[in-house]
């Protein structure tokens, strides 16, 4: 490494190689015309931990030190702020407004509440150390994971309040929040015990752990000790905020009130209607075989969590007059209903749903549908007689709280003057079959029923909500008929990249994704097969990259599908995905289907879930991973010959869903409440 | 007119004595009546004689009595202990001692004496005082700007405020005011009534009395001289009337705890008026008689010599008089156990609020502004939906939860109230306000007794709204869950409508509502005795259920009253009952037998 010896050192972390023509690259380095002798960009390579941290600050000389993921970003004038502010005075800290979706135009506007704390990303990143003094703490603290660095740093220096400079720094998306933190192995505390009474201290260490305790759910195995999670937790009283943990992260706030009194082992999760579920912390000497959520391994215990279900006169606030249970009032035709999809988009199982009850129940006056009146959906569902309200409105809220049951596809975390889902009634329809292990993600949730789609469906899901899973089939599937179209369709759906959200259109060009997709697109043996059988190739790209979708070569055969999903498959002859749930729809009512996994073996390392169902054993249709396979698959018409296997397959995937008596299972379920 | 001259050279020479004579008080006074933007009332400010001349208009006392203040200086050491100032041997002054407020001093101002020689006074309690002894009473500046800022006037010997329309006024409105805490530097108030607007008060006028004698007020009964004030104030209501020419049906009397005894004591010419209290001191011997005031108040002959508004009220109830009643079942100090005696009477409406004394009349505030714009003008009513009524049933009693569908707008400034009913009258339990709006439910404190609520008595949810408007849900009979139901009938036979405690008794057990809520006592007599020497009293633990009758024998003969009680363990109240008995039995003496259920064996 340079020598260097000037004011600021931004040290730039990349993955692999330095890319020169990302926007944040050149934003850092054309502060240069104005500060070139003030401060310099090192990129680093690979991860980093602690020790590479320490390397990495002891081999500078310059009086701060500040670092820049390459797959965040920063406001335009980051690097001059931070040089104006850093040049005129010694600080141990200068840090900017933290965010992880865009940087707002006016950054004053940032509220510095909780909410904020709350979301803020308390990594290394972003924020001017002195590093000298940073020195200081590497030397000190030598048992933490390098994400804990920024916060022993202020419990260290105790610097429980910071002002953030008039710059914006974004680390670009939430997925840690949602799926949690790993930490390096060695690791063997969170963060140092050191006293501070600092609201937003506490408020970071909270995420900090909750981001952990979500990371531990997957890893299921740490050196860290129970006991010192525990003394982190009732150290800072971390259980009297809580109630800023997010909808991915009930889970953990159940396990963070365990920590906090862990002589009670029995946390309430859910309230229900016969029984309530609870969560069983228990510490155990050997590892139990079976019977447990989560059994993590920790530095010399196990410690297992159990989702057990209790009479309701366990809850403390069972018989309690000022506490209302949102149970006490049976499911009625006097009842109000809420229903959504997305906000943005009906046209899936809550919108099936409502108009059966329209139709078959219309004693149900009280039901309501919620939607973002910007949705193309608003005037079709209006024309149906839908009582429509805009979503997250006030009159929205007021619906929910008036309600009686929630019935969505989608789970938010609704939460409006004490009534939450985790304390009143709430239906998931789920937008389609599970294909991948998301049990981590269906522990977090909570709900009185989950809908599930066949026997094998049913079953993983009780593995997690033995109580409440109901195997009746996707709404949406009774009514779904295939159709003959005035013209022959193939509907190409591939589903989505995670790494790829950042990345620059260069970069997504020469992206696996965009290449195996684009080829299917362009090949001409497809094109050819098309031609002469008049074929079109729809393809309906996932709605992340339809920002993206000029850069795909369509054509005259091969047609951006606009189509609703439902649509677009019934009209299809055939339907190609490569891991997505939609073509199971396309099984369902018999249209053939098939797979592309062209980086079968990467997808998983990427995704927040991993694969449930193999694809070769269990899939409803062929599996293809080298594009020539998959180019002859089409080209040759071979989809269209039945094969006997994918037919006992499908049997047995959708056991046990009448297909004429979908949405009445789900009433009678809902009925039963 | 006085010239300055005069006025300077007049209040240099005169003597002390001459000052406060009658002569110089009435010279004082009549400075004090010239409105103070005057030339007069100007110069002597600029002098700055006007607190002297408020000092020399004050109430003068009859020759060798004299006003006193006291100082306690390190008040620190003796928190929370009775003390008694005497005059030689003589208890002249007591209290106990409390925190004065930030950067006072601990005072005790207008304590009437006969000496001038501070040697003649001494403390029981070994903390270092000063006195200061005068002919004039002693105000102090926060209480004299508090006069000014509420235009509080004398007239006569009385002190009161005038609100509203004072030229042609249909509706008079007469308020008392309550104690201030005993060590405030503001320690005569008026009950003001501040949140109704000019405009509420266009063809109204308001007088708010202040009961300006002594160290904290006589509740209007006594001046400082001793001298009884009742007719004076009797007199200045009806000239006040007769003035306006206002019929009796558009009169209001209100007051709060000291000032709603003081409003049962004045309205009592007027049966036609309305009568509007909260937490009333029913009987003064009884509440009076504890630390703060056993030294003070309590040796003034109040308890004994005036109409005790307990008697008053029973009168009231029996002539069918329109009263509205605020009480709380923890505050039997001030009940006597009346309130719920009241309910069923015409007339009557009780208004039952969980909290302490102090607290009803501030958490009932929307509805006594409700209570008042309705006598003001016609209110509005509005109509909503309860949808859910819960009944929790406890030991002694039972919790309800309602779910109450209502506008935003009926949420704020509203009072909610579980409305029962008995022979057409009505009997207001109020709700807490859950966490979610729609949410009402009746606190632990505010259980309804097993006795309450029942035969479907419990007919509306009523909403009091700051502004007039009255939210009614009158649905409730469309809840099964608020039937009759036999199973919650206590054994014992409760309160029943008569009055003095001793002499109902006639061999059944009541129920005495206490300061923990809800039957804190059970009383028996086994036989009663007219006129008894002396009453023993038998205090039985809790759960005591041997047969009492075969543990005295009858002591009638004796001329012995016998009393059981059942007491829910060591009660602060306990005494106070025994006493309330031993007084409404007028014996001569009483002893106390404490037996527990060890102690008895068959």
């Amino acid at each position: 490494m340079q020598e260097q010896n000037n004011l600021l050192t931004i040290i730039f972390c990349c993955n692999e190689k330095l890319d020169r023509e990302s926007t944040l690259f050149r934003k850092l380095m054309s502060a240069k015309l104005k500060y070139d002798e003030q401060f310099d960009v090192l990129p680093v390579y690979g991860h980093i931990n602690l020790l590479k941290v320490g390397e990495i600050v002891s081999s500078i000389k310059s009086k701060y030190i500040i670092f820049i993921d390459e797959k965040h970003d920063v406001s335009s004038n980051f690097v001059k702020v931070f040089i104006d502010f850093l040049a005129t005075r010694t600080v141990y800290l200068a840090e900017p407004y933290v965010y992880f979706g865009d940087i707002p135009a006016k950054l004053d506007s940032t509220a510095l509440d909780n909410r904020y704390f709350y979301s803020r990303d308390t990594d290394i990143y972003g924020v001017a150390f002195n590093r000298k003094r940073l020195l200081d703490v590497l030397d000190a603290i030598t048992d933490i994971d390098k994400s804990a660095i920024y916060l022993s740093y202020r419990l260290y220096w105790s610097l429980a309040k910071t002002k953030p400079l008039q710059a914006g720094y974004t680390i670009a998306n939430n997925v840690k929040a949602v799926n949690g933190s790993m930490l390096d192995p060695g690791t063997l505390r969170l963060v140092p015990l050191l006293a501070s009474g600092s609201q937003e201290l506490r408020v970071y260490i909270l995420r900090f752990l909750t981001v952990y305790l979500r990371g531990l759910r997957s890893s299921t195995e740490t050196l860290i000790p129970t006991r010192h999670v525990i003394d982190v937790v009732q150290k800072y009283n971390l259980a009297r905020l809580t109630s800023l943990l997010g909808p991915m992260q009930q889970f953990e706030a159940a396990w963070i009130e365990w920590l906090n009194s862990p002589t009670q082992p029995n946390v309430l999760y859910k309230q229900l209607t016969d029984s309530d579920a609870y969560l069983r912390f228990a510490l155990e000497n050997k590892r139990p075989t079976n019977n447990f959520v989560y059994c993590i391994k920790s530095a010399d215990q196990y410690l297992t969590i159990r989702r057990i279900y209790l009479p309701h006169d366990e809850r403390s606030d069972f018989d309690d007059a000022s506490v209302y249970d949102f149970y006490s009032r049976p499911v009625s035709k006097e009842s109000t209903i809420l229903f959504y999809d997305r906000p943005l988009q009906a046209d899936d199982n809550a919108e099936y749903l409502y108009e059966y009850i329209m139709h078959n129940y219309p004693e149900f006056e009280n039901c309501y549908f919620g939607l973002n009146p910007k949705s193309n959906d608003w005037a079709r569902l209006q024309r149906k007689g839908f009582k429509l309200v805009p979503f997250f409105s006030k009159e929205f809220y007021e619906i929910f709280l008036e309600s009686d049951v929630v019935v969505s596809s989608q789970i938010y975390n609704l939460s409006y003057k004490g009534k939450t889902l985790k304390n009143s009634r709430s239906i998931y329809l789920q937008h389609g079959v599970q294909l991948n292990d998301m049990s981590d993600w269906i522990n977090s949730k909570q709900f009185d029923i989950f809908v599930a789609t066949g026997k094998p469906e049913e079953e993983y899901i009780k593995r997690s909500a033995p109580v409440e899973t109901l195997n009746s089939g996707l709404p949406r599937l009774e009514s779904l008929q295939r159709r003959v179209a005035s013209k022959r369709n193939i509907l190409f759906m591939p589903t989505w990249r995670f790494n790829l959200n950042t990345v620059s259109d260069q970069q997504f060009i020469e992206s696996d994704y965009y290449n195996a997709i684009n080829q299917i697109m362009t090949d001409h043996k497809i094109s050819e097969y098309l031609v002469a059988n008049d074929i079109n190739l729809q393809v309906k790209l996932h709605p992340n990259i339809s920002s993206r979708t000029q850069l795909f070569n369509f054509s005259e055969r091969v047609i951006n599908c606009e189509k609703s999903y439902r649509e677009a498959i019934s009209t299809a002859e055939f339907a190609l995905t490569d891991f997505s749930s939609v073509v199971l729809d396309a099984a369902f009512i018999d249209i053939p289907i098939s797979y592309y996994q062209w980086d079968a073996a990467t997808f998983f390392h990427e995704q927040p879930y991993e694969n449930r169902l193999d694809y070769n054993t269990d899939g409803l249709g062929p599996v293809f991973y080298e594009s020539s396979e998959i180019i002859d698959y089409i080209s040759s018409g071979s989809y269209l010959r039945t094969d006997k296997i994918y037919s006992e397959r499908k049997r047995h995937f959708f056991e046990g869903v009448d297909k004429g008596k979908i949405n009445e299972t789900i009433v009678k379920k809902m009925l039963e409440l | 007119m006085f010239t300055r001259d005069l006025l300077s050279e007049g209040l240099k020479s005169v003597s002390r004595q001459t000052a406060y004579s009658s002569v110089g008080r009435q010279i004082a006074r009549k400075i004090l009546s010239i409105p103070e933007a005057s030339t007069v009332r100007t110069k002597i400010k600029h002098l700055g004689a006007e607190e002297k001349i408020r000092h020399i208009a004050t109430e003068s006392l009859e020759p060798g009595y004299y006003y006193a203040k006291l100082v306690i200086k390190n008040w620190r050491h003796h928190l929370g202990k009775d003390f008694q100032l005497l005059q030689d041997d003589n208890v002249v002054y007591g209290n106990v001692i409390e925190t004065p407020p930030q950067g006072k001093a601990l005072e005790y101002r207008n304590i009437i004496v006969t000496s001038t020689s501070h040697a003649a006074f001494s403390l029981n309690i070994d903390a270092q005082f000063t006195i200061s002894i005068g002919l004039g009473a002693f105000f102090t500046r926060e209480q004299e700007n508090y006069d000014k800022r509420y235009g509080i006037r004398r007239h006569g010997r009385l002190h009161y405020a005038i609100r509203g329309n004072q030229k042609n006024p249909e509706k008079l409105i007469f308020t008392f005011p309550g104690f201030s805490t005993s060590t405030t530097t503001i320690p005569h108030v008026v009950s003001y009534l501040s949140g109704l607007s000019a405009t509420d008060l266009q063809k109204t006028m308001i007088v708010c009395f202040q009961d300006r004698y002594g160290t904290s007020g006589s509740y209007m009964q006594l001046d400082n001289s001793g001298l009884e004030l009742n007719s004076a104030v009797a007199l200045e209501i009806e000239k006040i009337r007769r003035r306006h020419g206002v019929q009796e049906s558009q009169m209001m009397f209100y007051g709060a705890s000291k000032g709603a005894s003081i409003a049962i004591v004045y309205s009592e010419p007027y049966p036609e008026a309305k009568l509007v209290v909260s937490t009333p001191q029913l009987h003064l011997g009884y509440y009076l008689d504890k630390p703060h005031f056993r030294n003070n108040l309590a040796k003034t002959g109040l308890a004994i010599t005036l109409p005790q508004p307990h008697s008053l009220l029973r009168q009231y109830v029996q002539e069918g008089r329109a009263i509205e009643y605020f009480y709380s079942s923890s505050d039997e100090d001030s009940n006597y156990s009346l309130p719920e005696q009241l309910f069923g009477y015409k007339g009557v409406s009780l208004y039952r609020i969980d909290g302490s004394h102090g607290d009803v009349a501030k958490k009932c505030t929307f509805t006594l502004l409700n209570i008042i714009r309705n006598f003001l003008s016609v209110g509005e009513e509005k109509y909503v939906k309860c949808k859910q009524i819960r009944k929790y049933d406890r030991q002694i009693g039972s919790q309800y939860q309602l779910r109450v569908v209502s506008p935003e707008e009926a949420n704020a400034g509203t009072n909610w109230y579980l409305v029962e009913k008995k022979n057409g009258v009505t009997r207001n339990h109020i709700l807490t306000q859950g966490s979610i709006p729609f949410l009402k439910y009746t606190s632990t404190a505010q259980m309804l007794l097993n006795d309450q609520g029942t035969n479907g008595s419990l007919t509306q949810v009523v909403g009091y709204q700051a502004d007039g408007t009255r939210w009614v849900a009158d649905n409730l009979h469309e809840h099964p869950e608020l039937g009759f139901d036999n199973a919650h009938q206590s054994a014992t036979i409760h309160s029943v409508i008569s009055l003095a405690l001793y002499e109902s008794m006639d061999s059944q057990n009541i129920r005495i509502f206490g300061p923990n809520n809800f039957s804190d006592f059970i009383v028996s007599v086994p036989y009663v005795v007219k006129d008894p020497q002396k009453i023993l009293f038998v205090v039985l633990e809790e759960g005591f259920n041997a047969k009492v009758e075969s543990m005295y024998q009858d002591y009638s003969s004796s001329n012995i009253g016998l009393v059981y009680i059942w007491s829910k363990g060591e009660n602060q109240h306990l005494d106070i009952l025994i006493k309330r008995i031993f007084i409404d039995s007028g014996a001569a003496s009483y002893t106390v037998e404490r037996r527990t259920a060890y102690s008895y064996s068959e």
